[in-house]
């Protein structure tokens, strides 16, 4: 069999780095694989995770594009105790992981709170206790009105969490919480629109997020899994929306002036407003689906 | 007594390919574990390496959640598709473990046009930039080739090398 140098990558939804040791090892270490089926599942994460935005600058995007934050449309806490299997935990750790990050970017805090409890049993179900552990907590609840700690300290968790999945062998289930969080990242920005009205700068956020779902429904399906092509049926639903939009291309253009460089020209989106409308309530369909 | 001893040696033998086949797999076993142990220690060490020395110079961007961190040998590149959205100034920031030297970065477009490309002598390059409309562009990473007058050793050294983005309004 074909070997391969074996390109470690590593990426998360939310990220941070694992541990408090203070000193870094810069040891050398060669590793070599032989597997031909893990190399390109480690390609095709390491292209997912770069193009799908963290649930935090999904948020943040909204935020930008004129969403306010909506009481009542995150999952609700109570409905914590409904997700069983791994594949359900998995899934809303990132839908509250989103909550989180949604109810952080408007400065919710005692939302964050709510959400943060929510996130830690996800991670406890999945075995993953050291993400969300005692010290972690404490640490969440001293910074709950310093929005960028606290971000800090739930992207922390979260790498940890990556982290444990990919070195037991998991690594689905962190796909899953990448899925669930782009799910309710798209449909908390979906609810902020007026469909009999729509915005425009937050349809364009909304069609933004084609350049997504192709790479996370590829990845999704390198994984040999029932559970994971159940899921990957149901994004197809959104796909045949997405497939409506036009793309066009023009030359990409550098300029300088005026300080930070600007990158024009490059991809256009194009859409009718009924397609958005369409994406909305099908994301919605799905949403609803994986929080039951 | 030829037939027994015929018996015995065919016993003998079974009994070694045996202690052999044992031996093999005990020898197997320990090559796996310990080439688990330095995949998930490598992994470890370079998330402490990217949060210790990687993570700070973003600011005074905030940083998108995201992270990529490889272990790579010198001659290696990478290609790592990522979206930039309209309306965000961004920071794309390279750091790597010295020993592998100054890894440089491109950005290019669908077309492989190339946007910008850090210099090579810089260590732990950035660009701070902004898009007009949301793009999904190509960052490469390309880890110098080592020489061979600094090749003290037959081992190819290798080290993290950390990919963040920071944005900001």
């Amino acid at each position: 069999m074909k070997k391969y140098v074996y390109i470690l990558m590593t990426s998360s939804i939310l990220m941070a780095c694992g541990g408090d040791a203070e000193h870094v090892e810069e040891t050398v270490v060669q590793e070599v694989i032989n597997e031909e089926q893990t190399l390109e599942r480690v390609a095709k994460a390491q292209m997912v995770f770069q193009t799908i935005p963290s649930p935090l600058e999904t948020a943040s995007i909204f935020q930008d594009a004129g969403a306010g934050y909506n009481v009542g449309i995150t999952n609700p806490v109570e409905n914590v105790s409904n997700y069983a299997t791994n594949v359900q935990m998995a899934l809303n750790l990132g839908v509250y992981g989103a909550d989180l990050s949604y109810a952080n970017v408007f400065d919710q805090s005692q939302e964050s709170m709510f959400y943060m409890n929510c996130t830690k049993k996800m991670a406890d179900g999945l075995g993953i206790t050291s993400a969300f552990d005692a010290i972690t907590m404490e640490r969440m609840e001293e910074n709950m009105n310093n929005r960028d700690s606290l971000m800090t300290i739930i992207n922390d968790a979260f790498w940890i969490a990556d982290a444990h999945l990919k070195e037991n062998g998991q690594d689905y289930l962190s796909a899953l919480i990448i899925t669930g969080g782009w799910i309710e990242g798209l449909y908390l920005g979906t609810k902020a629109l007026n469909t009999e009205a729509p915005d425009d700068k937050l349809m364009q956020r909304i069609a933004d997020q084609k350049y997504s779902l192709n790479n996370l429904t590829e990845l999704l399906k390198s994984y040999n899994n029932a559970e994971v092509n159940e899921l990957v049926k149901k994004l197809q639903e959104v796909q045949i929306a997405y497939n409506k939009i036009e793309e066009t291309d023009a030359e990409t253009t550098v300029s300088n002036d005026g300080g930070v460089a600007t990158i024009g020209g490059g991809s256009t989106l194009t859409y009718q407003p009924e397609t958005i409308v369409e994406i909305t309530s099908t994301i919605e369909k799905i949403r609803n689906e994986i929080i039951q | 007594m030829r037939l027994f001893s015929k018996t015995y040696v065919i016993m003998s033998d079974l009994r070694v390919q045996k202690r052999e086949a044992i031996f093999s797999l005990l020898k197997g076993m320990v090559l796996l574990v310990l080439f688990s142990s330095l995949t998930i220690d490598a992994n470890a060490q370079c998330k402490r390496y990217t949060k210790k020395y990687c993570l700070p110079a973003l600011t005074p961007y905030m940083h998108n959640g995201q992270l990529t961190s490889a272990v790579l040998n010198p001659g290696d590149s990478a290609d790592i598709e990522m979206t930039f959205n309209a309306g965000k100034e961004y920071r794309l920031l390279v750091c790597n473990q010295e020993q592998i030297g100054n890894v440089q970065f491109k950005v290019l477009d669908k077309s492989r046009k190339v946007l910008y490309k850090s210099n090579p002598k810089d260590a732990n390059p950035s660009w701070d930039f902004k898009v007009d409309n949301t793009q999904q562009f190509i960052v490469q990473l390309v880890v110098p080739a080592m020489k061979k007058d600094n090749q003290k050793t037959n081992l190819v050294p290798n080290g993290c090398v950390a990919l963040l983005v920071g944005f900001k309004e």
